[in-house]
Order: structure tokens, then C-alpha cells, then sequence
């Protein structure tokens, strides 16, 4: 199935809605797609980033990682994907199981399954934004193919076109990245990751860097590209609002351990609060 | 001082006009400056060397003047200047090509290994301390006279200085994008090929431009030790006291020397 059978339907404008309105209804599937049982990580001799936590995502879920500067939530992340190896407990990530650092071939399985998308867009310049998109192919096999746009297999070309069109920026597919806005350029980086038709969205504070309103629409389109192709979702963030209206599930690290895991249904901006107070 | 807020005294540090000398310090400026007073009372002209010689300099420009125009003369200067811009131009070409792949292996961060980068780094200071006209001298030996020991010549300084600049150019280059392709699993080699190349691009060209421009004068003299080119006839013309024809080198040198850097600049302006 190509990418724009499957996000047909999002390449229209879309606005800012409550989460209520939303097209895609809330369907959660139970089968743990990362499970953690006793994660610690710690540098050296300091004292832990975080200890002994349980964490399970399932499939289809859009998780929300909350916490104040420092909490340890990017750090989290990568732990839970082996960017960063762990000090202590297991994970079980997209059928792999590792302790502190998976093995290399075990990694390249897990990167090839997983769509990142950092706090600044982390594209190329220089490059345009089918280029860009394109690079999201690299770590496949044949992967030179992905180092521009103008030696791409035609297959591949497509879905990169695709993906630009799923973003609504199939307009802006010929220009320089450094030409676009920020919003743009978030996009265009969702886009890279959506190209590799992963099971899992990593974002790290995607709409960080950008204005309120591009941050919204840049987490709408997100959260709606990942509930349309059930993929799993997990996204760190410092902003309440994100958390409750995005995400069906927040998690919030505070001091080192999870200090509250809840449908995001259940909670109101109130109970997040706690998260970042002293 | 008085705080206008508070209505009270504040007692401001006193700050050092100048920072504190070490022992070690005051005695390197002293051993740096008596180098260069050394150095310039040892082989610099004096004033009187200096008056002695301007009479011979306007003896030579009157001999030099007017610059010789027989047209079987400047026919073969304008070969030999072709010869001289292809020694230039095949002599950076190849040096790009290879200060690329060794540039790459120089970079810290970027080289697939990590224990190549100094190994790199120290070829490329021996390929770039050597200066030219030894490398000439040294392939004239080797390849025999001619402009081949040219091209040679010109390749290995543009990867003395290619080389060099190339890979600071990489380790410069926005690290992002490079963390961003490492997470996907991209190799090293796709992250210099997608995204370390096309960011440093712009410096690439700056760097291949100016080589250009250095080979082009490195060429020109390279014929003084045999290896090819229009600097070869300069030397014939200075040995055989025939001045005026080394003026019409001279200015055609000179005229190729002011043209390529004309075109350099344009193309540097164009592309930054």
C-alpha cells in the first residue's frame, strides 16, 4: 500500500481541533510494542538519570513524555530505542531484547522500523526538500540511492513525493530547506521519517522550536499521519497542552522515576502541574 | 558608587588594565622579539643596498622595454602559456579528486575510523610543508622533464592544501543532520555523501577555487626547474640576456594570472 492510499485524506489544509474532533478515534492495540522493566540509567558515579522504571507501549498508542528541563526525557527515549545504552533493567523494542546497548545487527533492525523527528528539524540546508525526504531512505539496502534526490530509484522518488504530499508540501519539493519556514521545515522532516513506513515515531520535542500555532499544526499533522497508519507514537515534551490534546497517554518523569502514567483523558492541565513544581 | 535603588554605597572590584604576565609568558615575548630583530638586521636590505641596486633595476627595464612582439615568438609563449593552464588545471583536478577521499579520512567526527585521522593529517602537513619546487625538482627525477612532472607537482601541493581545508571543512559541517542520518542507520559513507558534502559544499568550491588560482602561479615557475610550461621559456630567455622577450612572458603572465583570478572571484561571488 503506498503512502498516499494511506494519507489520502490528510493533504488537504488541516486547522487546529480539539482533540475531540478528531477523524481518527482513539483505538489502542494491547500488544506491547516496547516494554522496559527496571530501566536505570546512570553517567559514571553521578547519581541516576532515572531507575528502576516499568514502562509498556502498545502498538498504536500516541505517548506523551512530560517532565521538566532535565528530567531526563530525551535521555529516556534513546534508552528505549539504544541510541544511548542503559545502566541497568531490560528493553524489548519492535521484537528485539536488549540489556545496555543492542548488538549492531540488532540496532540496524531497530533504526529501519523507527521514524525520528528531532526538537530542531535536523534536515540538510543546502538540500531541497525532496532530497531531504529521500535521505530517510538511508540504512536500507542499495542506501546510495538515498543521497539525492537526483540518483533515487524512481520507486523511491514516489514515495518521497508521497510523504512531501502527506505533509501538504508537495509545492515546495524543489526548494532549499534553508528557503522554508520553520513549521515548513518540521514538516518536512516528519515527512523523512514517514518515508520509511516505520512502526515507530520517535519525536523529541518536535514542536519545540516553533511558534505556538506551527507547533500545533505541526503535532496535528503528526498525530494524525500516526493514527492513520497505526503507527506508535511517543513524543517528549514541555508543554501541557501538547500532552493532554495530542498524546493518548502521558507519562511524567520527575526526580528519577515516573511520577504519573495516565490516559491523557483522565487528566486536566491541574494534574500536570505537580509535574514540574518543586 | 551609589546604588540609585537601594541609596546605598557599592564597592566595585577594581579591574587590571592589563592581564597578568607569567614568568614563562614575559620570556617568550622576549625570545619572539629578538628573533625578529635578528632576523631583520641580518637579511633585510639595507638603505644603502637598496640605492645601489635602482639604477640597475631602471638598466634591466631599459633593456626589458619595449617587450618583444615578433609573432613566431608570441605564438609559441601563447603554447606554452595552454601548457601551463593545463599543468594548472589537470594538476588541481586530480588533487581534488584525491583531497577529497583523504580529506574525509583527516576529519575528526567524520572519518570512519577513528585512528586514520591523524595518520591522514600527518600526510597532508608532509604534502603541504614540502614546498613546490622541490616536489618539482623531485619529479623531474622521477617522471622526467616536462609538464607531466608538472601536473604531478601541482596535484600533490593542492593536496597539501586541499586536503587541509577539505577536512576542516567537514568536521565544520552542521552536525544535525549527520546525528539525524546516524539514528536511521546510515552509514558513514551515505552521511558524508548526504549530508557532510552538500553542507560544506559552498567551502569545497571557495578552497578548489583559490588552488586553482595557486596552481595557476605554481605552474608558471614550475618551468624554472624543467617540469613544463611557460616558466621554462622565462628561464631560456633570462639565461640567453634576450630581456625583452622575458617582458612579453612576464606581462602575459601576468595577463593570465589577473584573468584567472577575475574568474575565480566571479565564480567564488556566484556560488556563496
Amino acid at each position: 500500500m503506498s503512502i498516499t492510499d494511506m494519507h489520502q485524506d490528510l493533504t488537504g489544509s488541516e486547522r487546529i481541533a480539539p482533540r475531540s474532533d478528531s477523524p481518527h478515534p482513539k483505538t489502542v492495540n494491547t500488544s506491547p510494542l516496547i516494554s522496559a522493566q527496571k530501566l536505570t540509567k546512570q553517567y559514571g558515579a553521578a547519581q541516576a538519570v532515572f531507575s528502576n522504571l516499568d514502562i509498556d507501549i502498545s502498538e498504536g498508542e500516541t505517548v506523551a513524555l512530560i517532565g521538566s528541563n532535565g528530567a531526563g526525557k530525551s535521555t529516556l527515549l534513546k534508552c528505549l530505542i539504544g541510541l544511548l545504552p542503559h545502566s541497568g533493567g531490560q528493553v524489548s523494542v519492535l521484537d528485539e531484547t536488549f540489556s545496555g546497548r543492542p548488538q549492531a545487527a540488532q540496532a540496524r533492525r531497530i533504526r529501519s522500523d523507527i521514524g525520528f523527528v528531532f526538537q530542531k528539524h535536523c534536515l540538510v540546508s543546502r538540500a531541497t526538500a525532496l532530497t531531504n525526504v529521500v535521505h530517510g531512505m538511508l540504512g536500507r539496502a542499495g542506501s546510495w540511492r538515498g543521497w539525492h534526490q537526483a540518483i533515487a530509484s524512481p520507486a523511491w522518488r514516489q514515495s518521497a513525493m508521497e510523504a512531501l504530499d502527506s505533509v501538504n508540501l508537495v509545492h515546495k519539493a524543489n526548494e532549499r530547506v534553508d528557503q522554508l519556514s520553520g513549521g515548513q521545515a518540521q514538516r518536512v522532516a516528519i515527512a523523512r521519517a514517514l518515508v520509511r513506513k516505520p512502526k515507530l515515531f520517535i519525536a523529541d520535542e518536535p514542536a519545540a522550536s516553533l511558534d505556538p500555532k506551527s507547533g500545533h499544526d505541526v503535532m496535528q499533522r503528526f498525530v494524525n499521519l500516526s493514527k492513520k497508519n497505526n503507527i506508535t507514537l511517543m513524543f517528549t515534551s514541555h508543554d501541557m497542552q501538547h500532552a493532554l490534546q495530542y498524546a493518548d497517554r502521558v507519562i511524567a518523569l520527575k526526580n528519577g522515576s515516573i511520577f504519573l502514567d495516565q490516559k491523557s483523558d483522565d487528566l486536566t492541565a491541574q494534574d500536570l502541574k505537580g509535574v514540574f513544581s518543586g | 558608587m551609589v546604588d540609585k535603588t537601594m541609596n546605598r554605597r557599592v564597592e566595585l572590584p577594581q579591574l587590571d588594565r592589563v592581564g597578568k604576565v607569567s614568568a614563562i609568558q614575559f620570556t617568550l615575548w622576549i625570545v619572539v622579539g629578538a628573533i625578529i630583530i635578528s632576523s631583520i638586521y641580518n637579511v633585510s636590505p639595507s638603505p644603502q643596498r637598496v640605492a645601489e641596486g635602482v639604477p640597475r633595476l631602471g638598466s634591466l627595464m631599459n633593456r626589458m622595454f619595449p617587450p618583444e612582439t615578433d609573432p613566431e615568438f608570441l605564438g609559441r609563449v601563447f603554447w606554452r602559456l595552454v601548457e601551463t593552464m593545463q599543468i594548472a588545471i589537470a594538476g588541481t583536478v586530480l588533487g581534488v579528486l584525491i583531497s577529497l577521499p583523504i580529506g574525509w579520512l583527516s576529519a575528526r567526527g567524520i572519518a570512519p575510523l577513528k585512528a586514520t585521522t591523524f595518520l591522514f593529517k600527518a600526510l597532508i602537513s608532509f604534502f603541504r610543508t614540502v614546498p613546490d619546487l622541490i616536489w618539482a625538482l623531485i619529479f623531474v627525477i622521477t617522471v622526467g622533464l616536462g609538464a607531466v612532472a608538472g601536473t604531478m607537482t601541482i596535484m600533490v601541493d593542492t593536496i597539501g592544501f586541499c586536503g587541509r581545508f577539505f577536512g576542516e571543512a567537514m568536521e565544520d559541517a552542521d552536525k544535525e543532520p549527520q546525528e539525524a542520518l546516524e539514528a536511521i542507520g546510515a552509514s558513514k559513507f551515505s552521511i558524508l555523501c548526504g549530508a557532510v558534502i552538500p553542507d560544506a559544499m559552498p567551502s569545497l568550491i571557495n578552497t578548489t577555487l583559490f588552488a586553482l588560482e595557486k596552481a595557476v602561479r605554481s605552474s608558471v615557475v614550475l618551468g624554472l626547474v624543467g617540469a613544463g610550461g611557460i616558466g621554462q621559456e622565462l628561464k631560456s630567455s633570462f639565461d640567453l640576456f634576450q630581456y625583452k622577450k622575458a617582458a612579453a612572458i612576464m606581462l602575459a603572465i601576468f595577463l593570465i594570472v589577473l584573468i584567472m583570478e577575475w574568474v575565480t572571484d566571479r565564480l567564488r561571488r556566484s556560488i556563496t
